[in-house]
């Protein structure tokens, strides 16, 4: 509990701060807090803010199950088959290398400046992270326990469910944090780079006026709804998983 | 049924690589009831032995062949291994659960069953990181009979365990099998243990391994490691397999 108090202390610390600087420079380069909280309050009544919001949103999570679907894919691959590993590596390496800005750009112009494009960019942005984190865990998954399947006759779909997999929720969690953050912060560029609505093409638009205030407001409620779903999904997840782990 | 073969075992040969044979030529029968413990030297290929008799390595040259009436058994084989190897993910009444086939609702109740018999009663829902050394081998125990196979593999179940632990789970073992009867193939290195536990006790001979020898325990009843006709059996089976006994 005192954690959490010590955490709120700061956070309020900075918002004081921030509001005293703000107050002595007097200047729109810097707005308050209070003046955010303002403008927050102002786009949310005119309706833009929640429906660029859920735009937004709706991207993340396309993007982000894609990745982790494929990445996980291709890292339990790579993991349990030495032969896929070395097939496999070149290419990963390669991917992991190229910047996030390249394969944007190239996903506009090869698939035009579609909602289709914008998620393949983000989720080829993610995909080889997720393999890589996925792969070091199928490979310290625990021969002993699927001989225990085997000689208990399990069937596949128990063995997959119930001795394979559980081994690998750690990596799949860390995989999926670690996902969340990089992958909310790509959509904003893709956005802003070829989208005609959602946070990132708003905040460009604030941008061209110079209008601080704005986008610091959407900023803060983009801010809150990530953190929202760290608090709501991946901790109870996380707390699930290290009941049984040592 | 008595006196009825359930397992004929003729190994012709059976390696990893080709230059070093691990069994060759092994062979044989066990009866329905039976107990049978198999013993030799370290490193004969025991554990390999009770590998292709689960059916965990089918890469061997001869037949493992199990006659038992497959309309009432839901498993060929039951089996302990030298670690409890319990998925640390489920609790003890789940890791129960996990191996039975079938109605859930019934396997429910013949778990729970299972567990005050190994006296794990009030440990149902603790995971196994949460139960000492002890309660977990006899959790492994508890899992091997609840599906009351016909076939029962133990390979060195009471092994790295302290002498009171080690003598409570012979005694446990003894007890379950009185009820379902099954036949037990129990590998030890231990003679003392295969004398007082078993019906048979077949000795290997080192690599490239056989059965050299077989013995038969004339004790019926009241077996305990400390009884002196143990000790005499053991101090004659020494003498006559001095190369076999450590």
């Amino acid at each position: 509990m005192s954690g959490t108090l010590i955490r709120a202390t700061c956070l309020a610390a900075l918002l004081v701060v921030w509001q005293v600087v703000a107050t002595w420079l007097n200047d729109p380069i810097l707005p308050s807090p209070i003046a955010v909280a303002d403008k927050i309050v102002e786009h949310f009544n005119q309706g833009e803010l929640l429906s660029h919001l859920g735009i937004t949103l709706l991207r993340v999570f396309a993007a982000f199950f894609i990745a982790m679907a494929v990445g996980s894919i291709v890292g339990i691959l790579m993991g349990a088959s030495k032969t896929t590993d070395s097939a496999l590596d070149g290419i990963l390496v390669l991917a992991l290398n190229i910047p996030a800005l390249v394969t944007i750009l190239l996903c506009y112009i090869w698939l035009g400046l579609t909602d289709v494009a914008a998620v393949a960019a983000v989720a080829l942005n993610k995909i080889p992270t997720v393999t890589v984190t996925l792969r070091e865990g199928a490979r310290a998954v625990d021969k002993e326990l699927l001989q225990v399947a085997k000689a208990f006759r399990l069937s596949a779909s128990k063995t997959l469910f119930n001795v394979y997999l559980p081994q690998l929720y750690p990596y799949l969690m860390a995989a999926s944090r670690n996902g969340l953050a990089l992958i909310w912060k790509i959509v904003l560029v893709v956005e802003l780079l070829g989208r005609s609505s959602g946070v990132g093409f708003q905040l460009g638009t604030f941008f061209q006026f110079f209008d601080i205030a704005s986008i610091l407001a959407y900023t803060v409620a983009f801010i809150v709804v990530i953190m929202l779903i760290e608090q709501l999904i991946m901790r109870p997840l996380d707390r699930r998983i290290a009941t049984w782990r040592v | 049924m008595e006196g009825l073969t359930i397992l004929d075992v003729q190994i012709d040969e059976k390696f990893y690589v080709p230059e070093s044979i691990i069994l060759e030529g092994l062979k044989f029968k066990v009866n329905k009831g039976e107990i049978v413990s198999i013993t030799g030297p370290s490193g004969c290929g025991k554990t390999t032995l009770l590998n292709l008799l689960a059916g965990l390595d089918t890469n061997f040259k001869g037949t493992v062949a199990k006659n038992f009436n497959q309309a009432t058994a839901t498993h060929d084989i039951g089996m302990v291994f030298q670690q409890p190897r319990l998925m640390p993910w489920l609790t003890a009444i789940e890791n129960l659960l996990l191996v039975m086939k079938g109605d859930r609702q019934e396997n429910l109740e013949i778990c729970e069953q299972k567990l005050t018999q190994v006296g794990l009663q009030d440990a149902r829902n603790y995971f196994p990181h949460q139960m000492s050394g002890g309660m977990q081998r006899r959790l492994s125990m508890a899992r091997a009979f609840v599906i009351e196979p016909p076939i029962l593999l133990l390979d060195e179940p009471f092994i790295s365990i302290d002498l009171a632990t080690a003598n409570k789970q012979r005694k446990l073992l003894l007890t379950l099998c009185e009820e379902t009867k099954p036949l037990v193939i129990l590998v030890t290195h231990d003679l003392r243990e295969a004398i007082s536990l078993s019906d048979r006790i077949l000795f290997m001979c080192n690599s490239p391994s056989k059965v050299v020898g077989e013995y038969r325990v004339q004790l019926k009843t009241n077996r305990d490691l400390n009884d002196p006709r143990v000790s005499d059996i053991y101090t004659e089976l020494t003498t006559k397999f001095s190369s076999l006994t450590e």
